[in-house]
């Protein structure tokens, strides 16, 4: 409890962090990680059987992936980190004690997939003929690259899941090698290629032209590399499913589709399925007749793959809840260490940006709305998304809440729901949130983004 | 570019080379390795066997009364609870019956559902599900009216039912009533069972539950008491310059701090450089503001002397 409190009261800060990550999710498999390795092998197949319009093709496709990754795909993230760094800092100051070397590797990996894909592109239509051999090998160290940036990410993503042996071994390689790890790092190098393979699709139709010999080969071919992904990418996601430790898996229906979505998750669960086969049933469908539809249909399986993907980052990032870091620190960024002190001890008195230091009967509502700030605005808000009013209201319809009612449901939180942390302060302190949940019932309240307000 | 292209001098020349063949053997090398791995991975990595048992949270950070329960109770203002006539409060009355039902419907209903059912919107995810009142088989303490004022008052431990201690006996009764008349068919107390309830929460003997604090709090006191540290007179009455440098010069609230350093030590009180050094080392642990660096000797020397007067002689 270190560090003042950063508020986004109507997005959530939880929305806007994955706004964020979801897009760069979607760009860095589907432009990056994905489709240079998809367009480095055709660009030697295209070689080899000297297929000059494939090769235009290809660039084509290239200059776009080129200016997505080097603009929105850098700008989200950078912009992970730095959204997750003031809504989080305590989460992120951890990870960088853990990770710092695979941090700084990471930027000099980023800093050569940069130069690479600069060279790759600026130098296409320069390296033809003798030449073109070298070209593709920067094409193959590019790919390189950007695997590895996300082969060093994906490390820290699986660590926050589960930290494996690192508490007992607490190196960097124990923290690296998660169990979440391996699973993970094929998930999504398949899924990737899967994904690159949709997006060449619905590119190459853009720049093929209708009833062309070109359009129909490039459909074909696009939808077979997809297809050819699908069986490893369905192998290695049932490898990951089974690397959630099991206790989270209480979690996976709200994970999966909120708490409102929860109740229907077997519906949820079939939708999803349906997305997935659509999107298999219209590769498929290009396989055999890559010229008999209509050409917006070759946009359907990049769209539902990135939907697909989407609700995975949900769930994954859902799944370990009540954890920020799994095992180590709560969501509230709380350490599970620290608990029991604060428990003890009071978590205003313990945090540096609290204006009220201890409960007084005075002070109540005012304290307690700095224990909403330190305990719980890390995902809730007061007026914008998952907000605490709407949710009170939801809970006990039509009614208002007593502060005992209230009271006693936070102090069972955790029980209530295992995804919620335990509430991390002393009754007096709990009272206190109470005291101020059940006022905003009745009054408004706005947080400002900068809420903890510098103590002089 | 057409150009370059087409004057490109070494298409593959070899006329055995087939790119198809090239791309199947690549393809099905990198299935088989795929595919492999993950039947490899799966196999060799230990399963996480299901263990209902395991908790996500450590059971002994939740809730923050059961950690510090033998010493860190909460501070709590005592009360008086007036004696109840355990053989009237076990008889239904409508007016128990009321109250129960507004009681339930504030404290019950949110888990435990309009009907009892179990469905209250806030009991879906609980594991176990709230308990469906309507249905008499299994209940922890029993159907009778005393079981379930056992359950309401200590709760169910390890599943969410908290204790409704906070509420009063009759209101504990109140409740219970209501819950029985969700359904039919509930055990009926003896006079024995009421007798050893009655007991057990000394109903009938009224109570005084006395103020408690924490035992850290208590600790605290203790020594501040046997610390026997003098505080220093109020500057009242005291309206020369030095007495109003001091004030000047003092922390909100810095009084008690700037005693105990004081009282810590008696070097000071002949030696006024130990004085000065003593405060100046960290004027805030000492409840002074940090612009006492800068007074002069002769403030120092009033003050040393002020201080003497106050605290030591």
């Amino acid at each position: 409890m270190d560090f003042p409190i950063f508020q986004a009261d109507f997005f959530g800060n939880r929305f806007l962090i994955a706004l964020i990550a979801i897009v760069h999710v979607i760009i860095n498999h589907s432009f990056a990680v994905g489709l240079m390795p998809t367009l480095t092998f055709f660009e030697w197949w295209a070689h080899r059987t000297g297929r000059e319009d494939w090769d235009r093709l290809l660039y084509r496709i290239l200059a776009v992936a080129f200016v997505v990754t080097t603009s929105v795909g850098a700008l989200t993230g950078v912009g992970i980190w730095f959204s997750t760094s003031v809504v989080n800092p305590a989460a992120i100051g951890s990870l960088l004690r853990v990770f710092y070397w695979a941090w700084f590797s990471e930027w000099v990996v980023f800093v050569c997939e940069v130069v690479l894909i600069l060279a790759y592109f600026l130098t296409w239509k320069r390296m033809t003929g003798a030449r073109k051999t070298t070209h593709i090998r920067i094409g193959i160290a590019l790919s390189v690259m950007s695997w590895l940036t996300m082969a060093i990410i994906t490390a820290i993503l699986g660590f926050m899941m589960n930290p494996g042996s690192w508490p007992q071994h607490l190196d960097l390689l124990a923290g690296f090698l998660n169990p979440a790890y391996i699973p993970q790092l094929f998930f999504r190098t398949t899924a990737a290629m899967a994904m690159a393979g949709s997006l060449a699709l619905a590119l190459a139709v853009l720049f093929t032209g209708r009833k062309t010999d070109l359009r129909s080969e490039s459909v074909r071919h696009f939808a077979g590399w997809t297809l050819f992904w699908i069986v490893p990418l369905t192998l290695w996601s049932l490898v990951y499913y089974q690397a959630i430790p099991a206790e989270m898996m209480t979690n996976l229906p709200v994970a999966f589709g909120t708490q409102a979505w929860a109740v229907h998750y077997g519906l949820l669960l079939k939708f999803t399925l349906a997305v997935a086969l659509i999107s298999l049933g219209v590769n498929v469908w290009a396989l055999v007749r890559p010229r008999s539809a209509w050409s917006f249909i070759w946009v359907v399986p990049f769209l539902s793959i990135c939907l697909l993907i989407a609700q995975f980052e949900r769930t994954r990032q859902f799944i370990r809840k009540p954890y920020v870091l799994a095992y180590y620190m709560f969501s509230n960024g709380v350490r599970i260490d620290e608990a029991p002190y604060l428990a003890k001890t009071g978590l205003l008195a313990n945090s540096a940006w609290t204006i009220n230091r201890t409960v007084s009967p005075d002070n109540r509502t005012e304290a307690g709305r700095e224990v909403f700030l330190l305990a719980c605005s890390r995902c809730h808000t007061i007026n914008g998304a998952n907000s605490i009013r709407t949710n009170l209201s939801r809970l006990y319809p039509g009614q208002t809440w007593s502060e005992e009612a209230i009271e006693g449901y936070v102090k069972n939180i955790h029980g209530a729901r295992p995804y919620m942390p335990p509430f991390p302060g002393t009754a007096a302190e709990r009272k206190a949130l109470a005291s101020y949940l059940a006022a905003l019932q009745t009054k408004s309240d706005r947080i400002a983004s900068n809420a903890s307000i510098p103590r002089n | 570019m057409n150009d370059t292209m087409e004057s490109r001098p070494e298409l593959p020349t070899d006329p055995r080379w087939k790119p198809e063949r090239t791309v199947l053997i690549l393809a099905a090398v990198v299935q088989i390795l795929l595919i492999g791995s993950a039947i490899w991975y799966s196999e060799t990595s230990p399963a996480t066997p299901i263990d209902t048992t395991r908790r996500l949270v450590p059971e002994v950070i939740v809730p923050e009364d059961v950690v510090f329960r033998d010493t860190e109770i909460a501070a709590r203002k005592g009360r008086e609870i007036p004696p109840v006539d355990v053989r009237q409060a076990a008889t239904p009355s409508p007016e128990a019956l009321n109250e129960g039902t507004r009681l339930y419907s504030e404290h019950c209903r949110l888990c435990h559902g309009p009907g009892g059912r179990g469905d209250g919107p806030a009991g879906t995810t609980l594991k176990p599900p709230p308990r469906d009142l309507t249905r008499l088989s299994g209940w922890r303490n029993g159907t009778r009216l005393s079981g379930i004022f056992r359950s309401l008052t200590l709760g169910i431990p390890s599943t969410s039912m908290p204790a409704f201690d906070y509420l009063t006996h009759q209101q504990r009764f109140a409740i219970s009533h209501f819950v029985r008349s969700l359904a039919a068919g509930h055990e009926q107390d003896t006079d024995t069972s009421l007798a050893s309830l009655d007991k057990e929460f000394s109903l009938s003997q009224g109570a005084r539950e006395p103020s408690v604090i924490p035992v850290s709090t208590a600790l605290e006191r203790v020594l501040a008491e046997s610390s026997g540290e003098p505080e220093y007179r109020a500057l009242t009455g005291n309206d020369s310059p030095t007495a109003s440098l001091l004030e000047s010069l003092e922390e909100p609230d810095g009084r008690s701090r700037l005693n105990r350093i004081l009282s810590s030590d008696t070097t000071w009180h002949q030696d006024i450089e130990r004085f000065r050094n003593l405060i100046c080392l960290d004027p805030a642990a000492a409840g002074v503001k940090p612009r006492v660096r800068f007074l002069s000797d002769e403030e120092w020397q009033k003050l040393h002397a002020l201080l003497r007067e106050l605290l030591v002689e």
